[in-house]
């Protein structure tokens, strides 16, 4: 044996060097790389690999590691529910490696918090978009006190406790793979693919949590979450909450009516859609059925025609004038109450903020002024906010009272945590939230759906 | 570059073709002076006016495809910035503040309807007290603010990303536009890519090193080898590549073509995962296809000193005969290319010559030490004494160093080159 084994870093990847041949091949998940003439191994393989060769009482230089332990001083305790603290103890126990399932709204990001502080390792939160990442941004901040680092939304800003977007870390992989001990995936439904996924691949990071509340995916793909993240160990249901210290909450439904010419135009568009998707035996609820409207309708004038009709007929189930003269109501009735509005598409946003002078939150709002608007919305300074899709998941908006959803996509996951923001008690006052659906729309078949979740019941 | 959705191609079995615009063409000619039009006049404009001109100009039918296209490339060369007399959000703090005070002052006053009776009557703003008065808020914001109501609507949002106003446009020409719009497509393509190979012929050593410089900026991993005299190939990928075929380093090997493209003669075939489903694809390119690289064509100069010493080497010298092909030689990871090959005549014997002349400080260090730890076999040194390198920065290289002022003196070059045939390896003091 002339040199001792070394391990590196390199772009996602371990290499290994020195040591005898025959027994790095035998290490988990070490291959010959004969490009390099050198073994190597994925990032995530690391733990494993240390764990071997610890047994093994092999000598071993690390010089893929470029962090060390680091313990955080929670800046305030709070008491956590007893659900965060079985979540959290059962996460430890199961080696610090686990995915814990919990509704949106009982406090995923403090449990969060508590592991980061259990592992007392630097830490990367990853989360799906630029809201989130200034919300944990906030959070962290408040949780461990600055500096908190940012990675994605224009910054690009390494710290030992960071936050990024799905895309940031896996644009970046190659530079921050070896600098953090934990690994934290917000929103973990999002990991499993071929691109995302990179960025559990590549992470030395010997301990990882992921939260969700809906780890399901459609195409199945969760069976991946074992390997990139760990075992699902803890998962409680929004029932088996609600006692806990959810608030009760009520929905309704409004229907609205299209303007006749807006009914007939839309009409129109659809049997036009329609007619394609039957001539064509597309089936749209069906698995790929989407995809393959898609790839049907860019191979024709025929098939952009319908593609336009398509859109033509889902603006005007969304977008009808008269879900603004409703929302105008019940902005009326509620002015006493902190409203909370949903909408659909960012253009929406900015016609009801211009309409009722109100402010709006959008992937657009800038952090500073994000914060002020909440921080406002919360104090009562303002009462009414509007946002669009981009606070869908998870995003911590305090203190309303009623939720107006004014349009949607009907997908179970999405408004399982739209709903979680309401649950949040506010006094002794029950949530309400109002679903404005357009009437003999597809939209009603859409709304149907979002009932069907046991959110609902 | 040219997104996913702008991406016009072929598919003949496995293989995908970009569909290149002829640049002589007039067809084309015609359709890129009229967008280069709108964007020369846009100055002042704001994204959204202008997305809307260009829609109403060319559509939004996918069988526009090429226009959108040059549109993009376009659009890449604008810069907008927010232009307003009151900042947003100034202006927006104060509007929503006085808006919810005025909301406020209506809910104390005005009747409250029960909120869980669940009885929300008929949407009919006529019929409801008048209570929330938005015109007499903008009135009052835009009084403070010395501006018309009008003004304090538009300013608004003028910060959002569709008001933002075209402040400096990159012109480029009708030809040249054509032309990049070839490279974005071929580039376009590339980002669905797992790996790419690429073979080129006769090139001098400038250019190989300026490839592997352009491996390294962009944190690829190459395999070189020689396959033919005068013939390399390379092949690129990512470290993660060992392990699965990802598109991970699409956009690294995207970026990289320009620097492919300034070879006078290659041919590059590019693995592909194409479509939702991510179907194994080929693509292949080469000099013929005539696409032009909009990178600069830096570290290729070479010195007049150079050239007088390998012409001065060739009268002067008859048992030695000095060549500038590229050899690559490896290097620890990576490789090192020689600038000159001396054969000896008589056994066929080779020593490399490495002139030091003309680098940068900081990037001779750095060759020099990678030479001292990697290099394999012994081989020439002339360094110039302009470079200031201390004695001590040579010690321990396995080379004979021939010092130089001007240029490098042949009969030394052989001198060391011959030493180091017969074993009798000396340092050049």
């Amino acid at each position: 044996m002339d040199t001792p084994l070394c391990l590196s870093f390199d772009g996602g990847t371990l290499l290994l060097s020195g040591g005898e041949t025959r027994n790095l091949a035998e290490l988990p998940g070490v291959r010959f790389d004969p490009r390099s003439n050198t073994q190597r191994a994925e990032g995530r393989h690391y733990r494993a690999i240390v764990e071997r060769l610890r047994q093994q009482r092999i000598a071993y230089r690390d010089e893929a590691r470029a962090y060390q332990p680091s313990a955080w001083k929670l800046q305030s305790a709070r008491e956590p529910f007893p659900h965060q603290t079985e979540g959290l103890e059962t996460w430890w126990q199961t080696g610090g490696r686990g995915v814990v399932v919990l509704p949106t709204g009982t406090g995923k990001t403090f449990l969060a918090v508590l592991a980061i502080e259990r592992a007392a390792r630097p830490a990367l939160v990853v989360t799906p978009t630029i809201d989130l990442l200034n919300q944990w941004y906030a959070e962290l901040t408040a949780a461990f006190g600055p500096p908190v680092g940012l990675l994605g939304g224009g910054y690009y800003d390494l710290q030992p406790l960071t936050v990024t977007t799905y895309d940031s870390a896996y644009i970046h992989l190659e530079r921050w793979g070896n600098r953090f001990g934990l690994l934290v995936f917000d929103e973990c439904h999002h990991l499993p693919g071929p691109t995302y996924a990179l960025s559990a691949i590549g992470s030395i990071a010997p301990y990882r949590l992921g939260l969700t509340a809906t780890p399901e995916r459609a195409d199945a793909q969760e069976v991946q979450l074992p390997e990139l993240i760990g075992p699902i160990v803890y998962r409680r249901e929004i029932r088996q909450l609600a006692g806990e210290f959810l608030a009760e909450y009520r929905t309704q439904r409004l229907y609205v009516d299209l303007a006749p010419e807006e009914q007939e135009r839309y009409q129109r568009a659809r049997d036009h859609y329609r007619g394609f998707v039957e001539q064509r035996g597309i089936s749209m609820g069906g698995a790929h059925g989407w995809q393959r409207f898609i790839q049907e309708t860019s191979r024709s004038a025929e098939g952009r025609a319908a593609f336009q009709a398509f859109r033509e007929q889902k603006r005007l189930a969304l977008a009808a004038p008269a879900k603004l003269h409703q929302l105008e109501h019940l902005l009326e009735l509620h002015r006493v109450d902190r409203v909370l509005i949903f909408t659909y598409d960012n253009a929406t946003v900015y016609e009801i903020a211009r309409r009722f002078l109100v402010p709006a939150i959008t992937h657009q709002t800038k952090a500073k002024e994000r914060r002020q608007i909440l921080e406002r919305f919360h104090a009562g300074d303002y009462q009414i906010l509007v946002t669009s899709q981009v606070l869908n998941e998870g995003v911590d908006v305090p203190a309303a009272s009623v939720g107006i959803i004014l349009s949607g996509t009907g997908s179970v996951r999405e408004h399982v945590q739209r709903l979680g923001r309401l649950l949040r008690k506010y006094g002794a006052k029950q949530a309400l939230l109002y679903e404005i659906v357009t009437r003999d729309t597809a939209e009603e078949f859409t709304s149907e759906r979002r009932r069907q979740h046991h959110a609902y019941r | 570059m040219l997104t996913g959705k702008l991406v016009r191609v072929r598919y003949s079995r496995d293989r995908i073709r970009p569909c290149y615009l002829d640049p002589a063409e007039s067809g084309w000619h015609g359709a890129a002076e009229r967008l280069l039009d709108v964007y020369r006049a846009a100055d002042g404009r704001s994204r959204g006016e202008l997305e809307e001109e260009l829609r109403e100009m060319i559509g939004n039918d996918p069988a526009q495809l090429v226009h959108l296209g040059l549109a993009k490339l376009l659009e890449d060369r604008c810069e907008f910035e927010v232009v307003a007399g009151v900042a947003p959000e100034t202006l927006r703090e104060a509007v929503f503040s006085a808006a919810a005070t005025a909301r406020r002052a209506v809910g104390v006053s005005g009747p409250v309807p029960a909120m869980d009776t669940g009885q929300v009557p008929p949407a009919n703003p006529g019929h409801l007290p008048l209570t929330f008065d938005r015109a007499a808020v903008l009135q009052d914001v835009a009084a403070t603010f010395d501006l018309t109501p009008a003004a304090v609507q538009q300013g608004l949002f003028a910060d959002l990303k569709s008001e933002q106003r075209l402040v400096r446009f990159k012109d480029i020409n009708v030809e040249r536009l054509l032309l990049r719009y070839n490279v974005a497509l071929a580039q376009a393509v590339l980002l669905r890519s797992t790996r790419i190979q690429v073979t080129i012929r006769h090139e001098p050593p400038q250019r190989y090193r300026q490839l592997l410089r352009a491996v390294k900026f962009h944190r690829l991993v190459c395999e070189l080898s020689r396959t033919g005299p005068e013939t390399c190939e390379l092949r690129l990928d990512g470290p993660l590549s060992l392990f699965s075929a990802t598109q991970k380093y699409g956009l690294q090997l995207a970026l990289f073509l320009p620097a492919v493209l300034l070879c006078k003669d290659f041919e590059l075939r590019a693995e592909l995962l194409w479509g939702p489903q991510r179907k194994p694809k080929t693509f292949f390119l080469t000099h013929e296809d005539g696409l032009v690289s909009h990178a600069g064509d830096t570290g290729m100069y070479v010195p007049v000193e150079l050239t007088m010493f390998t012409e001065l080497f060739r009268k002067k010298i008859a048992a030695w005969e000095i060549r500038e092909e590229t050899e690559l030689l490896p290097l620890g990871d990576g490789f090192w290319v020689p600038d000159f090959s001396l054969v000896h005549r008589a056994t066929g014997e080779v020593v490399y010559l490495e002139v030091l002349g003309f680098w940068r400080r900081a990037s001779a260090e750095r060759h020099l030490e990678r030479l001292r730890k990697y290099a394999e076999r012994p081989f020439l040194l002339a360094v110039s004494d302009q470079l200031h390198v201390e004695d001590a920065a040579l010690d321990g290289l396995p080379a004979g160093i021939h010092r130089f002022r001007q240029m490098p003196l042949p009969d030394e070059v052989v001198r060391l080159a011959e030493d180091l045939l017969s074993g009798k390896q000396q340092h050049s003091e």
